[in-house]
């Protein structure tokens, strides 16, 4: 009777955290908006993903975006960059089923921005079998794949609705606890954008191209922070030295940044950022660059076994 | 009992917060428009009213971002700034009515640090969802 009284007891306590959580009204300590306090330190609870207060976020570019600065650039198509292995069953490990996801995700918008709508749609059944393999719904590609067979020529439609799966993707994915797969989807899918710069870049003299390249010295933090943060059994000790040794070759990339006023318009909800940065690499770099990732990405696309 | 007393708290403090995140993502999705390509990715934190997030980005020259912030199911309820590396200060929602949303012309390649927390009047804790989309 003690017992289920205490159970009981602690039961509302948690109910009433969580009406509080929901917008109740008490008054907490503010922080001032100084900018200079500290990140949220206070230990995590145990035994959820999602209660890590205070841990860092990371961003990583989007492959769309991606492929459409080598669109820009004048680009041409080549389908010999994607992956060659269109049997996504090949791919039996966890980790590598979810590096390879994120392969197959910048292929499919690298198609869709070359108006490759059929092999577009062919990945796209291709990252469903992985996808469902790896635990995303299957309703959310059941769904688009309806959306996209009824759009097929409508290029700025079918880039919503990829650049949506993705988001849903992840959110799905960091709702059921698997950040650590969510993490080796976007690795695969930066990767593999990054291999579409760097085997552009030897055959394409272009300058905008090769400033993307060297600005990934900075998305390479974000994403060996993001990593690290999944590497809490070392299970990713291995991937990390060779993201270090990676980082170690952007370290030679030379960088400029002027800070310059901002300039912001509240009817247009704008800021313009003005500040002026950058990069430059001499075409050994780039080379240097370009081969540990081709080595990188081709180990991820060939390896269909543990 | 202590293991089910902690297991029980675990359990519903997590439902609960997993709940208020997925209506948050609702309400923030609806910032970023057709207008906008998303980023692809999901970023969200469970805060207490004296905590930060930190968000860390790379945004590239020649872009323009929509960059979406939300915690509970209405607008208004998370504050964020938007520093350069060099601790700058670019932009704050506080000084717009806690915008939920804003847009920013990126004219050269910029890190930048986002730090979010809740409004006081949001409650004691909630989930911070922030969403990116692009377009150029």
């Amino acid at each position: 009777m003690r017992s289920s009284f205490q159970l009981l007891a602690v039961m509302a306590v948690v109910a009433g955290l969580t009406l509080a959580s929901c917008g109740g009204e008490e008054s907490p300590t503010g922080n001032d908006a100084t900018g200079d306090e500290n990140v949220a330190t206070k230990p995590k609870p145990q035994g959820s993903s999602l209660l890590k207060v205070g841990d860092k976020l990371f961003n990583l570019p989007s492959p769309l975006e991606t492929a459409m600065l080598i669109e820009e650039v004048g680009g041409d198509f080549y389908e010999d960059m994607l992956n060659p292995n269109t049997d996504a069953t090949q791919y039996s490990v966890k980790n590598i089923q979810a590096m390879n996801l994120g392969v197959y995700g910048a292929d499919l918008g690298y198609c869709l921005i070359y108006n490759q709508s059929q092999k577009a749609f062919r990945l796209l059944a291709t990252t469903e079998k992985l996808g469902t393999e790896l635990g995303i719904s299957p309703a959310l590609y059941g769904d688009l794949i309806k959306r996209f067979e009824g759009n097929m020529e409508n290029k700025d439609s079918l880039l919503i609705f990829v650049s949506e799966l993705n988001r849903l993707s992840d959110e799905y994915l960091k709702e059921n606890e698997s950040e650590d797969v969510s993490a080796m989807i976007l690795y695969g899918g930066w990767l593999e954008s990054l291999y579409f710069m760097t085997s552009l870049s030897s055959t394409l003299d272009s300058p905008e191209l090769r400033e993307r390249v060297g600005e990934q010295k900075n998305t390479i933090e974000n994403l060996i922070g993001l990593i690290s943060q999944q590497n809490g059994n070392g299970g990713f000790d291995e991937l990390l030295a060779e993201l270090n040794d990676l980082k170690s070759s952007f370290a030679k990339v030379g960088a400029t940044y002027e800070w310059v006023e901002a300039e912001t318009s509240p009817e247009e909800m704008l800021t313009v950022i003005k500040s002026k940065s950058a990069v430059t690499l001499d075409d050994a770099l780039l080379k240097e660059i370009a081969d540990k990732i081709a080595t990188l990405r081709n180990r991820i696309i060939s390896t269909t076994a543990s | 009992m202590k293991n089910l007393i902690l297991a029980a708290i675990t359990f519903l403090t997590t439902t609960a917060a997993f709940a208020q995140c997925e209506i948050t993502a609702d309400v923030c999705q609806a910032h970023i428009t057709d207008a906008y390509l998303s980023d692809g990715q999901h970023y969200r934190a469970l805060l207490l009213s004296d905590q930060v997030a930190e968000f860390n980005a790379t945004m590239y020259g020649g872009t323009t971002y929509r960059l979406a912030a939300c915690s509970g199911t209405q607008d208004g309820n998370l504050r964020f700034r938007v520093f350069d590396k060099e601790r700058h200060l670019i932009f704050k929602n506080d000084e717009f009515q806690n915008a939920p949303h804003w847009d920013f012309k990126v004219e050269s390649t910029i890190d930048v640090i986002i730090k979010a927390e809740l409004d006081p009047i949001a409650g004691a804790s909630g989930c911070a969802v922030m969403l990116m989309g692009f377009r150029r």
